[in-house]
């Protein structure tokens, strides 16, 4: 039944087990198991942090990257 | 990956082609040093090379290149098999040709893979297959060489590099780093955006300084700290090895100072038991021992003499004395004088008389040869006579010994006497007493000698254990040991005190931050950016604090199959536990608890090596859950010696444990004190379960030539 | 002029040895070339060839026995010093002088040559006279002791090289003890 899951997962995962964050952030973290999930979700963060694993591991420039989440963020908080 | 065998030919002493077959556990090759161990791991070595194309002719046996003539030429080859998902074989080789009488040429270098996986044998680029089935990385966790190679985490990027290789999270160092510049790039926004708000400019303007102030203090602190650990880290290490050594260093000033001692005393024992003998029978006056005898005689001989010139002496000048009165009592009847007869004239006139020849007495001529010249002439002549008989009587007074001789030898005699006598009849015992004392002081020069001879021997099996030392280490470590000891406490010190520096900076940090964001724009765009700013900081602290726990999960991870290792390495007879400690600047530590928690800070070198050893299990074993696939450790002398361990134990043990594993070591060799041959202690090889190979330099060899040296190698068990 | 002692008329002569040994003196000594420090550099067993005539006669006045030497005087040598240097070693590389072994010859040969030295006493001998056969006294045993080494290096050319060789030999001989000293009063005439 476990899924295979990439390393971007695991970081996500990781990332969202934060108490910290998940308070501020306001998201349950076992709702996320991998990135396809948190791309899909509706929370800011939630959304924002798997934004970044993602455009890293793609391998996305840290300029194009950045004015993305910037400009997400300043939408959706 | 289980490797099967390996050949390695005319690869530096080993020369001609060897074979060694390994065990699907452990298989320990077993040789003293010169013999070919650490050749043995360097082969492989040389095989694993990836980075350079080594065709050194360091590597080529010296004694096949000395057998070639001109113009004949060998190879050297390593190759090993082994499988991977199916049998590979890697190769590598480079022919070597004689060109000269000293000079070889190399040549036709060949790096090679052989993938049997499919029913035929397929060759591929020897890199290639080696980094498919054996990764530089996970090489970097098998194969080490010699005791100090063991500690793993004994550079700061280990750690670091272990948790990228091994945990279930890579690269989250990368991310961590994004984030942080996220924030920092949209916290540079916010400033930028609020400075520009001319009600709060100056309000920001003032937090700005402050926050460029702090930045830089922090900045400061942390390359402090850094320094420090850094420090500490190296002070560490130095401890460590010189701790490792500790009784190593004692061992060996113990000796230096009973080597100081027997030379000393080798000196002065041979001082005073060296003498020139034949210059003692002349200087001393030895060569008189037999001569009291001789002396005596002389003595005895000379107060003999003494006597007998006395007594003549005596009896000489009594008959004189009575000879002088008889003649004194003569000469008295005669009246005095005897004068010349009144009738002769003096002699002047008897002379003229006879020259004349005339007689003036009665003035009668008296030529020669008349009867009147014949009687003055006698009468001349009597009275001549008569003269000389006077003059002879009184010579008669002169003495009767002429010469001193006697009194000489006398005097001689006296001086030879006494004190002196006494000096040459004591000559026999002073003689005696003195060879005696000789034959003493050599006996305790052939001691001190052999009691020499035997610390240096010592000093030399001490130096081949601490393998790794020079001697000048050794001499030092002792002296080095306090001054880096009081170091690394003075920088632990100041590593506490720079943490609380930085505490404190980190709240100002924190206080300013607050400010910043306290501060309430006039510009609702501004208030959004404050709010973006925010979450990335958030953000940026979720992937700090979930790469800390990723590297704290894959610690205790470690940690714990290190324990399962350790205990059994152990065969539970010790109590304790293997603790890995994060550091702060991100490196780790591996240290011995006892089991009440109480840090051994100085645990034996078996102990030690036990414990970096179940590390390096630990890892292979991780290895093998993350690649699904098997890797061997390779070790080339991990031990100096087991010491408190029975050596048939411990490679049971591991033997025992489910990893292919090849130790090359000194262990169960023993060195004959007297004969100095080497042979393997049967009684402990007989409880071996393991695959046993011995490894040695054929006989008759030239320590200073190599070319005669070739190991020769056999399996034992 | 002052009367002349025995023992300086004795003293200023040179003893002669017989020249098949001379040999043995090259080899064990520095002879033949000057003293020299270099002594022990040479490996010499001793400096000056007098050392080992010193040494040969001892053996023979220990051993008690003389041996005349041969009368063809081109068979004979002597050493450049006469007996009154012997023993004037300069302290070097070791060495002592020992003047006082002069003296101790001089007293074993009045002890062991028959001279009628009250003859001697009276003038009825010349002083040459007694001092030549002093000479010959000497020069007999140190050839009795000649022969003595020169037979040892016959049967072992290595046996003087022993460094306590010479050594052993006088201490083959008896040593007087105490007591025999004690044991004779000197008579009071």
């Amino acid at each position: 039944m476990s899924k295979f899951l990439t390393n971007s997962d695991k970081i996500l995962q990781a990332v969202l087990q934060d108490e910290k964050l998940a308070e501020y952030g306001n998201f349950n973290p076992d709702n996320f198991e991998t990135i396809e999930d948190a791309l899909q979700s509706e929370n800011a963060i939630v959304y924002a942090v798997a934004k970044i694993i993602y455009g890293k591991s793609e391998g996305k420039p840290v300029k194009e990257l950045y004015n993305e989440i910037n400009n997400y963020l300043k939408e959706n908080i | 990956m289980i490797l099967k065998s390996i050949k390695i030919k005319n690869f530096r002493s080993y020369y001609g082609e060897k074979e060694f077959t390994f065990a699907k556990g452990l298989t320990l090759i077993i040789g003293d040093n010169g013999d070919g161990k650490t050749t043995f791991f360097e082969a492989l070595e040389w095989l694993f090379d990836t980075v350079t194309d080594n065709k050194s002719e360091y590597n080529i046996s010296e004694k096949r290149k000395s057998e070639l003539n001109v113009g004949e030429s060998d190879e050297v080859n390593v190759s090993l098999v082994f499988d991977h998902e199916g049998e590979m074989e890697l190769e590598k080789k480079f022919r070597f040709e004689k060109t000269d009488s000293n000079a070889v040429l190399t040549r036709d270098y060949k790096f090679t893979g052989y993938d049997s996986t499919c029913s035929e044998r397929v060759s591929r680029d020897g890199k290639q297959l080696l980094e498919a089935c054996f990764d530089s990385v996970i090489r970097k966790y098998c194969m080490f060489k010699g005791e100090s190679e063991l500690n793993v985490f004994d550079n700061n990027t280990a750690l670091k590099t272990l948790v990228d290789t091994f945990s279930n999270i890579r690269q989250f160092e990368d991310y961590v780093t994004l984030t942080e510049k996220f924030e920092k790039d949209s916290d540079a926004v916010v400033t930028k955006e609020l400075r520009n708000d001319k009600k709060q400019a100056q309000k920001v303007k003032e937090l700005e300084e402050k926050r460029t102030r702090n930045a830089i203090d922090i900045q400061n602190v942390r390359q402090d700290m850094r320094n420090q650990e850094q420090a500490i880290s190296d002070y560490s290490t130095s401890i460590e090895k010189l701790e490792q050594n500790q009784e190593a260093c004692e061992a060996y000033q113990d000796i230096k100072k009973r080597i100081e001692k027997k030379r000393a005393d080798q000196s002065r024992f041979k001082a005073m038991s060296t003498l020139d003998y034949n210059a003692q029978l002349l200087d001393e006056y030895w060569i008189l021992r037999s001569f009291p005898n001789v002396l005596m005689e002389f003595q005895k001989k000379i107060s003999a003499l003494s006597r007998e010139k006395r007594k003549q002496d005596k009896a000489e000048t009594e008959r004189r004395a009575i000879e002088k009165g008889k003649k004194e009592l003569a000469d008295s009847l005669v009246g005095g004088a005897t004068p010349l007869p009144w009738y002769v004239p003096d002699e002047g006139t008897m002379q003229e008389m006879i020259d004349e020849e005339i007689c003036k007495v009665c003035g009668r001529p008296a030529s020669k040869g008349s009867e009147a010249y014949n009687f003055m002439v006698n009468k001349l002549h009597e009275f001549l006579l008569q003269t000389q008989k006077k003059a002879e009587k009184s010579e008669e007074e002169k003495p009767y010994f002429s010469n001193n001789f006697i009194d000489e030898l006398n005097r001689l005699s006296n001086q030879l006497g006494g004190w002196s006598q006494k000096e040459i009849v004591k000559l026999a015992t002073d003689i005696s007493d003195r060879l005696e004392l000789i034959q003493n002081r050599k006996r305790d020069l052939d001691k001190a000698t052999k009691d020499l001879q035997e610390a240096e021997d010592e000093k030399a099996r001490l130096l081949i254990q601490t393998q790794g030392l020079s001697e000048d280490m050794l001499d030092k470590g002792f002296k080095d040991f306090k001054g880096m000891s009081e170091r690394k406490n003075r920088a632990e010190i100041r590593l506490t005190e720079l943490k609380h520096d930085m505490e404190d900076l980190e709240k100002i940090k924190s206080q300013i931050d607050s400010e910043f964001d306290a501060i309430e724009p006039s510009n609702g765009t501004v208030k959004l950016y404050q709010r973006v700013h925010s979450t990335l900081k958030y953000i940026m602290g979720s992937f700090i604090n979930a790469k800390e726990r990723n590297i704290d999960e894959f610690l205790t991870m470690l940690e714990k199959e290190t324990n399962t290792y350790f205990e059994k390495l152990n065969e539970n007879d010790f109590r304790g536990e293997v603790r890995i400690i994060k550091r702060a600047d991100g490196s780790a530590r591996i240290q011995l608890y006892s089991s009440n928690g109480t840090l051994i800070s100085n645990p034996g070198g078996a102990q030690r090596t036990t414990m970096y050893m179940s590390v390096l299990f630990a890892i292979s074993n991780i290895t093998t859950l993350k690649r699904e696939q098997d890797y061997p450790l390779i070790f080339d002398a991990p031990t100096s010696s087991f010491g408190e361990f029975k050596e048939e134990v411990f490679y049971n043990i591991i033997d025992n444990i489910d990893k292919q594993c090849i130790i090359v070591t000194k262990d169960l060799l023993e060195i004959d004190k007297d004969t100095k041959e080497k042979k393997l202690n049967q009684e402990k090889l007989n409880q071996l379960t393991c695959l046993v190979y011995q490894i040695y330099k054929a006989p008759n060899y030239s320590p200073l030539d190599l070319s005669t040296i070739q190991t020769q190698i056999i399996r034992i068990k | 002029m002052a009367a002349e002692r025995l023992y300086d008329s004795w003293a200023g002569r040179n003893a002669q040895w017989e020249i098949k040994y001379e040999d043995i003196i090259k080899t064990l000594c520095d002879y033949g070339k000057g003293e020299s420090s270099l002594r022990e550099a040479r490996g010499k067993l001793f400096g000056a060839g007098y050392e080992l005539y010193i040494m040969a006669f001892f053996i023979g006045l220990y051993f008690n026995q003389r041996k005349p030497l041969l009368a063809d005087n081109t068979k004979r040598k002597g050493f450049g010093q006469p007996i009154q240097y012997w023993g004037n070693i300069e302290s070097r590389m070791g060495r002592k002088a020992y003047p006082k072994i002069r003296e101790y010859i001089f007293a074993a040969l009045i002890a062991r040559t028959d001279i009628d030295f009250i003859a001697l006493e009276k003038g009825d001998v010349t002083l040459r006279k007694v001092v030549d056969m002093l000479i010959q006294t000497m020069e007999e045993y140190a050839n009795c002791g000649f022969k003595f080494i020169k037979d040892k290096i016959e049967d072992d050319p290595n046996y003087f090289y022993k460094e306590t060789a010479f050594l052993e030999v006088f201490l083959s001989f008896e040593a007087n003890n105490q007591e025999e000293l004690d044991e004779e009063p000197e008579s009071l005439d």
